[in-house]
């Protein structure tokens, strides 16, 4: 377990991403926009799962003989798995981000517009 | 291989073959009438006392179900299959879009209902029976008004089933058994220490009770769904279905023997007491209400309400007059409503229509009709030496013996207005002049006819054979460890201050009734008119916008009563159920609005409902 | 621990010829049709197997990697039947798109719909709570190209709606995950059962929050649930099928498990660690899922709408049914679950035959019975199933909930009232259908003849429900067993994945 809370800054980084996300995708009427609203709030996803990881004063998580991966009973190495976490998050950030322009493509090509608001069907 | 078993998988074999064959009409209404008689060939097999149980892995246990056979259930299959046979022998000729399977699912819910000995399989078959029947009402005459009729009906019968699945659970959960013998007896143990328990739970049953009988306040489905239901199924619908309620009740009402020696009214506990008036005024409803219709099924759909009312406040009485008067009446009301509704639908089949003021003088083409109608309304107003006098006089021996004077009084009320809508059905439907339009109706077909022959039969012969009928009440009475009344042959009726005989009645009857005849043979000869045949002095009637129907003298039938009642209609309980669905629909409308299609509005719920959660938890922390 | 490796074909077949459907849909476009057909009906026999041979509990355990080291797959007597009502429900879809799947990229279709089973599957029968990520984004992204797919627009609509509430739900679901590891180290779903104790309260209940609100999306509850009617209704109906039956049983499988079996405390009635009880939050959510989605189900005049709507307030009663925290509550969810994937598949697979003959309004259904007596009868079944009338399996499941709900008591007696006053309103818009299927002559006398192919998978779930309905023990049993998993979390889950834990 590492303390992530020392990484205040990256957290604070990590959290504002999400938000200007939201706050994009929820205040912009452009598909595209909204996309990249998305896309943002996958970013600060990303960014919080690294830094949960590493701490200013954590060691790489590879036993040589000059790193010590533990110091005072305390593991002060990084955590890795974070690290293939961030990996998956990211692909699959990639492919929600591609399938959301392919299908935005098509609503403009069948709607007309970008516009959210007017992506909706009177009841018939 | 149990013959009770019988009782429920014999209808359920029919109905299936019923389903398959319902293309062909014929075919399928015989596969009804003898899915019928073979359940009543079972029947004769089955004695008082007789059980079968399995048990059913369910809810993590295995939960103990059964049938069994008390004086009551085999009261009421008798009943129920005899009657069903009768009807579905009249309906193989009956043209109606009425599906025999679902008329037989209600069959084997129904005698899954009256042989249940748990609250699980009771709900089973009460609700099989509520859905059979509602689907059996979408096949009415007019469409748009049958869906309408099945709604409200469905809307009220699960409403009412919901309230009874509430009750079993809050007693179920005391008892930790479905089974209802112990969790009556429970109830009647903690009745002294927990009254308030105890009504509450029993209430929940109530509920669903009184919406299948069509008890006040709960009548208002009844007219709308009997009218407008298929003509083949609606005198099950009003004679048989109607009694589950009754059945209902009489599972409940042996709580109140362990309040006997607890004050309450006039000598009855207070639950008693209540019933009773709801039984009466369900009766003065519905018979006020009769008077006003012009609709002939809707006329004797308040009828029929209303002689419920009377079994009610009978059977509610838990006395033994009282609950032999109460499901003597229901054995009536079994037969003379059953004969009325087979002979309107007949009359409506052959006429094509249900509004009374434009028919008149059918009793010219339909003599035999005719007579089976009279019949069956002289038994339902009382009239001795018909099937209805009997119970009738007991219902108010059973009152009067209770001092219950104003309940009396509306019930007698009751039976007076009762007399005034049967005799608007009598004339307007079959005295007065024949309209030229049903020249050519005809007599019904003789399978018709036969069931009529029957029903007149019965009908007279338990008017004056009373004792029939009156031996196996006595022993139902006896099942609930109360006195039976004293039996003095097969033509006696024994109240409660006297008795009386009702042959020498018969033979006063039949004398009156020739002394009567010979008069009107003696007297001058009568001339047949047309209905256009009337003094119009000099003036064109169709210059006061006269019309053909309106000669039918039956228009209008009792247009200054109806000014005297108006009044007290604006109270309208229909109103209240009809105004609560449009609340409801409204509210679901203003709903509907957060479903924008926007996909920020969403995003915004989702987003918003989060940080609620959020701060409720920080709050909580 | 008992350990079948074997039975990570039930995961890796579906996926390996998911992937492998473009090759067949070289030789033949029908080909690739059949071969889901084949690939799903190997999942249902396997399936079947473990559960009749009683072949679980057991756990999949890839190299040697023991739990809580390695990722396992975990299959309790809850995923068992679980994974044979979807993979059921799957082949009954698949041979349903052999008649209807006929426009545009079939093979396409194919390979997404494949996928789809084949994720939920594995949602279901992971036991790390990362790959529950995974498994829901692969989920994810085959149903939004899956509701995207159809020649209408508002499919489009309705598929970008998915993704955004859903990406968004899978973000809050990340964060949740990510904040629980932080604390444990771990993503083993039974290490952190273990050891939910150990954790700092506040973030616990954060964490919890951010979990609920991430899987309500996929579990239909609202406020997270606007996607659903636009996207159900965009849907082709065998989509809206699969959504429906596949995707919404997997989705409150997870909120399911991450609830009780994460997050549970265990007691007469299930609550969960942490400041706020997840259960008493869920219990709301779907208490007001069911309202709000019966009352505007009750005003819609299009049938697909109203059928999205439905389902959206039946996944509704089932949160409520597991939140009520005891054995027979969780019984009463699982019995719910199933019956209501059951037959809302069947309608919606009915839906799509009769829209392929004329419109999808209410009025539409008028004179059914006079066009199709088969179709409609099956859709009154499904109807009669959803109201929980007897006869068919749904009596059984509402029996059970509203026992368990007045034998927990308390506020329980009164949220049963409200939820038992909007099944009264669902009986309304249900059986007005019915009445106008029944009463109504139809508009054009124009006979429906349904093919052999959707008539099968009708006609299959129309009996699975009369067979429930007369037998429920056929359902009974199992689901009693697997509510053990989910309301004893140490006997029921834990210690099958790691006998060895301490902790707790």
């Amino acid at each position: 377990m590492i303390d992530f809370l020392q990484n205040w800054i990256y957290l604070t980084g990590a959290m504002a991403l999400v938000g200007i996300g939201l706050y994009i995708v929820l205040t912009n009427t452009n598909i595209l926009r909204i996309i990249v609203g998305l896309n943002i709030v996958d970013s600060g996803t990303n960014l919080f799962i690294v830094t949960i990881a590493w701490h200013p004063k954590s060691v790489m998580p590879i036993y040589t003989a000059t790193n010590n991966l533990v110091v005072d009973g305390h593991v002060v190495a990084a955590d890795p798995l974070p690290q293939s976490l961030v990996l998956t998050a990211i692909v699959i950030g990639l492919g929600t981000t591609a399938l959301a322009l392919a299908i935005a493509v098509k609503i403009y090509q069948k709607y007309g517009t970008l516009d959210v608001r007017k992506i909706k069907e009177e009841d018939k | 291989m149990s013959s009770l078993l019988a009782l429920l998988l014999v209808p359920v074999t029919g109905s299936i073959v019923a389903a398959i064959i319902q293309r062909y009409r014929l075919a399928e209404r015989l596969v009804s009438f003898s899915t019928f008689v073979v359940t009543l060939l079972f029947l004769i097999d089955i004695r008082v006392g007789d059980a079968f149980t399995w048990s059913l892995g369910f809810l993590g246990k295995n939960i103990e179900m059964g049938l069994q056979i008390t004086p009551l259930s085999i009261f009421m299959l008798y009943m129920t299959i005899a009657f069903g046979v009768l009807l579905t022998f009249f309906d193989l000729t009956e043209r109606s879009k009425m599906k025999s399977f679902l008329l037989l699912l209600t069959l084997a819910a129904s005698n899954w209902i009256f042989m249940a000995t748990d609250f699980l399989s009771f709900f089973f078959a009460w609700e099989l029976m509520g859905w059979a029947s509602i689907l059996a009402i979408f096949g009415g005459r007019r469409t748009a008004e049958s869906r309408h009729g099945a709604l409200y009906y469905a809307m009220m019968s699960i409403g009412g089933s919901y309230s009874m699945l509430i009750g079993i659970f809050l007693l179920s959960n005391l008892t930790g058994s479905f089974s209802i013998q112990q969790n009556v007896s429970y109830l009647v143990s903690i009745m002294t220490v927990h009254p308030w328990w105890v009504l509450g739970i029993v209430s929940m049953f109530f509920v669903a009770f009184m919406v299948k009988s069509g008890i006040f306040p709960f009548h208002t489905w009844v007219p709308y769904t009997y009218g407008e239901s298929p003509d083949g199924f609606v005198p099950y619908l009003s004679s048989v279905m109607s009694k589950y309620g009754i059945y209902g009740f009489l599972i409940f009402l042996p709580l109140t023997l362990s309040l006997r020696n607890v004050p309450g009214v006039l000598g009855l506990p207070w639950p008693n007491y209540t019933l009773v008036w709801f039984g009466s005024i369900t009766a003065v409803v519905g018979s006020v209400l009769a008077f006003m219709q012009d609709d002939v099924k809707k006329l004797f759909a308040y009828s029929s309400f209303s002689n419920l009312g009377f079994i009610l406040a009978a059977i509610a009485l838990f006395t033994p007059i009282g609950l032999t008067a109460g499901l003597f009446h229901a054995f009536n009301h079994l037969l003379f409503n059953g004969a009325i509704f087979i002979t309107v639908v007949a009359v409506i089949s052959k006429v094509g229509i249900t509004r009374m003021s434009e028919m008149g003088g059918l009793w010219q083409k339909m003599p035999l009709t005719f007579l089976t109608f009279f019949v069956g309304i002289a038994s339902a107003a009382g009239i001795p030496p018909f099937a209805g006098f009997g119970s009738k006089w007991m219902i108010f021996q059973a009152m009067i013996s209770h001092g219950l004077i104003f309940a009396t009084v509306l019930l007698f009320f009751a039976s007076i207005a009762s007399f005034l809508y049967l005799m608007r059905a009598f004339h307007a439907i079959f005295l007065g002049q024949l309209s030229h339009k049903y020249d050519n109706v005809k007599e019904i077909s003789a399978i018709g006819k036969i069931t009529e022959v029957f029903l007149i039969g019965a009908l007279i012969f338990f008017g004056i054979f009373p004792g029939f009928i009156l031996d196996p009440i006595n022993s139902i009475v006896g099942s609930f460890g109360l006195k039976p009344l004293p039996t003095s042959g097969y033509e006696y009726i024994n109240g409660f201050f006297s008795s009386v005989n009702m042959v020498s009645i018969f033979i006063v009857v039949i004398v009156a009734f020739i002394f009567g005849f010979l008069l009107f043979a003696v007297s001058a000869k009568h001339k047949k008119v047309p209905q256009e045949d009337n003094y119009t002095a000099g003036q064109i009637p169709k210059d006061w916008n006269l019309t053909p129907e309106m000669y039918q003298f039956s228009y209008d039938f009792y247009e200054p009563m109806d000014k005297e009642i108006a009044p007290f209609l604006k109270i309208k309980i229909d109103g209240f159920f009809k105004g609560f669905g449009d609340s409801v629909e409204y509210l679901g409308s203003s709903i509907k609005e957060i479903f924008t299609g926007n996909v920020q509005i969403y995003t915004y719920l989702a987003i918003g409902g989060l940080v609620i959660f959020v701060i409720a938890g920080w709050i909580v922390w | 621990m008992k350990t079948y490796n074997f039975a990570a074909l039930l995961v890796g077949v579906p996926l390996l010829m998911a992937f492998s459907i473009p090759l067949f849909g070289f030789i033949s476009k029908q080909l690739a049709k059949w071969i889901t057909v084949l690939t799903l009906t190997f999942e249902f026999l396997f399936s079947l197997y473990i559960l009749l041979w009683h072949v679980y509990p057991f756990n999949v355990i890839m190299g040697n990697w023991v739990p809580p080291f390695g990722e396992n797959l975990y299959i309790g007597s809850l995923a068992t039947i679980l994974i044979v009502v979807i993979s059921f429900v799957g082949l009954m879809i698949s041979i349903y798109n052999l008649w209807s799947a006929k426009y545009g990229d079939v093979v396409h279709f194919a390979l997404l719909f494949l996928m789809f089973v084949g994720g939920s599957i594995g949602l279901i029968s992971t036991g790390d709570i990362f790959n529950v990520f995974i498994f829901m984004e692969i989920t994810g992204i085959s149903s939004y190209a899956l509701a995207a797919y159809g020649p209408e627009r508002r499919a489009l609509g309705g598929a970008f709606k998915y993704l955004v509430i859903s990406s968004i739900g899978s973000t809050l679901y990340l964060f949740g995950v990510l904040l629980i590891y932080t604390q444990l180290g771990t993503l083993n779903i039974a290490e952190i059962a273990a050891r939910i104790s150990q954790t700092t309260p506040g973030l616990l209940t954060f964490a919890g929050i951010l979990l609920v609100a991430g899987l309500a999306v996929e579990a239909e509850l609202f406020p997270f649930n606007g996607w659903v009617p636009d996207t159900y209704t965009g849907a082709i109906n065998p989509v809206s099928a699969t959504l429906s039956g596949i995707g919404s049983v997997g989705g409150v499988y997870v909120l399911i498990r991450i609830v009780m079996t994460v997050f549970g405390k265990n007691g007469n009635f299930v609550s969960t660690y942490g400041n706020l009880d997840l259960m008493t939050l869920i219990a709301i959510l779907g208490t007001a899922t069911v309202v709000i989605g019966e009352l505007s189900a009750l005003v819609q005049t299009n049938i697909k709408k109203m059928l999205a709507y439905s389902s959206m307030a039946q996944m509704g009663l089932v949160a409520m049914a597991f939140s009520i925290g005891s054995r027979l509550g969780a019984y009463a969810g699982i019995f719910q679950l199933i019956n209501h994937s059951i037959a809302k598949a069947m309608l919606f697979l009915i839906l799509g035959v009769i829209v392929s003959f004329g419109g999808e309004r209410v009025e539409d259904m008028k004179g059914l019975w006079y066009k199709s007596p088969f179709l409609a009868v099956t859709f009154t079944i499904g109807a009669l199933s959803l109201l929980g009338l007897p006869l068919f399996g749904g009596f059984w499941s509402k029996f059970a909930l509203v026992d368990a709900s007045f034998q927990r008591g308390g506020w329980y007696d009164f949220i049963m009232a409200i939820v038992l006053f909007a099944s009264v309103v669902e009986a309304f818009y249900y059986l007005k259908v019915v009445g106008y299927i029944f009463t109504s002559k139809p508009a054009v006398s124009e006979k429906i003849k349904v093919e052999i192919s959707p008539a099968i998978p009708i006609a299959a779930f129309a009996i699975l429900i009369i067979a429930i309905g007369i037998f429920p023990q056929i359902v009974s049993g199992i689901s009693y067993s697997a509510a053990h998993e989910l309301t004893d979390k140490m006997s029921g889950y834990v210690l099958n994945v790691i006998p060895t834990i301490v902790g707790h």
